[in-house]
């Protein structure tokens, strides 16, 4: 256990310097994250926010996103909201402690909601709504988007490599402390410590089930 | 089956970067000026002739003396190669073998062992991993507690990985045998004979390579 623990520390941000190139690099990230966070209008941000510099996350969407402490947002994030909402209630809620890995899609219409200790492996897509297709004399791209859902992730869940998340209608909620498998396709709710895989997502584990029986 | 050499192919690279378009010659400069700083300057178990690594590659000088790299590999832009620190055992965590290509966004993170042997071919967006995060203690958050301890991951020469595909090893020996051919973005969690094509989340056999006929046939079952 000793071992594992020594792990923990697996920081990009807080590897010491072992190579003067990474500096530039790291250097940028840092200066785009006080940026963002100095000059980006947020619905609120904590503190020790870090963004990498390719990080996408628009100024005008900013009033609607919601960012908690020690939120980082790895390379080539994209964070989207297509539609600005009339109100002013924040669309897309990053909790305390959210890890969002390499290359994660994130994008939102009406609510997406990730709670404490969220965390991501690369290539994770989250979207709350999706192309709206029923007309099939009008090409897709000019149909605009269908209403969709909302989607909450509750605290400690891990999202694997590659997954997606979509909700097209209601509310999806991944219970807490649940696993979502490489390259699962999730479209409805999970329960509580579950682990989901395969597509479409299957929860292939559910302690409370595996008590029962 | 005619077929390039890996040489070959890094000439045809050049040869269609330099004659289309003089501002891919800078990113080829910079690709060229990274090859060359890392093998000069990290400390690799092994860093082989003619291996080219894209500037935007993700190696850390920390973790390049677990990595060993042979000749005339060629790894792609965003390639994001990592090894746990205080992993057990001295021997190499990643073994990149000749002639292989990495293709662009691959991620291989390593704890116990990966093994690629030659001429492997990655498509883009692959991920090899052979460890998992912890997740045995419910009142933990995941990323709290490190690491399982994971498995090994053997990966035989010849083999190709489509877009996507996913090998994930959380315990024991997970091999593909050589010449084999995974679908894109299939997920693969146990070991497969050589010459087999495998797809599907989670992998299934779908052909083999009959010796005798020299063709590939529907898996029975």
């Amino acid at each position: 256990m000793s071992e594992t623990m020594s792990h923990a520390k697996n920081q990009p941000a807080h590897q010491p310097l072992e190579d003067p190139f990474w500096l530039t690099a790291r250097m940028a990230s840092k200066i785009r994250s006080l940026w963002m966070l100095w000059t980006y209008p947020f619905a609120s941000v904590g503190s020790r926010f870090c963004a990498h510099y390719s990080c996408d996350l628009r100024r005008p969407i900013a009033p609607y996103v919601k960012i908690g402490d020690s939120v980082l947002l790895d390379r080539e994030v994209w964070v989207n909201i297509p539609v600005l909402p009339d109100n002013n209630e924040p669309v897309i809620v990053f909790d305390d402690g959210c890890k969002v890995g390499r290359r994660c899609m994130i994008s939102a219409r009406n609510r997406i909601h990730f709670e404490r200790n969220v965390i991501f492996a690369p290539s994770v897509l989250v979207m709350d709504h999706n192309h709206a297709f029923e007309d099939v004399n009008v090409p897709i791209k000019d149909q605009g988007i269908t209403p969709g859902g909302t989607i909450r992730i509750e605290e400690g869940c891990w999202i694997g490599f590659g997954a997606a998340i979509v909700c097209g209608k209601g509310e999806l909620v991944i219970g807490r402390n649940s696993v979502i498998g490489a390259n699962a396709v999730v479209s409805r709710s999970v329960p509580a410590n579950s682990v989901v895989a395969g597509n479409p997502g299957q929860v292939v584990y559910c302690p409370s089930e595996a008590d029962k029986s | 089956m005619p077929r390039l050499s890996p040489r070959d192919m890094s000439a045809d690279r050049q040869r269609g970067a330099v004659a289309e378009d003089s501002f891919a010659a800078i990113s080829r400069i910079g690709t060229k000026l990274n090859s060359i700083w890392l093998q000069h300057t990290y400390p690799f178990a092994e860093f082989g002739r003619g291996v080219s690594v894209d500037y935007s590659c993700d190696i850390r000088r920390s973790r390049s003396p677990a990595i060993r790299l042979g000749n005339d590999i060629y790894l792609a832009s965003g390639v994001w190669i990592d090894v746990e620190p205080g992993a057990p055992g001295p021997e190499p965590k990643v073994v990149i073998g000749n002639g292989c290509a990495i293709g662009r966004r691959c991620t291989i993170l390593a704890r116990n062992q990966i093994v690629l042997e030659a001429d492997v071919l990655l498509g883009p967006s692959v991920l090899i991993m052979d460890h998992e995060h912890e997740c045995s203690n419910l009142e933990k958050p995941v990323h709290a507690p490190g690491f399982a301890p994971g498995g090994r991951i053997f990966i035989g020469r010849n083999c190709w990985l489509g877009i996507g595909a996913v090998i994930a090893c959380g315990s024991g020996d997970l091999s593909l045998g050589r010449n084999s051919i995974v679908g894109a973005n299939s997920v693969v969690n146990r070991s497969f004979p050589p010459f087999s094509v495998i797809a599907g989340n989670p992998a299934k056999l779908i052909k083999t390579y009959d010796q005798q006929t020299g063709k590939w046939v529907r898996a029975s079952g």
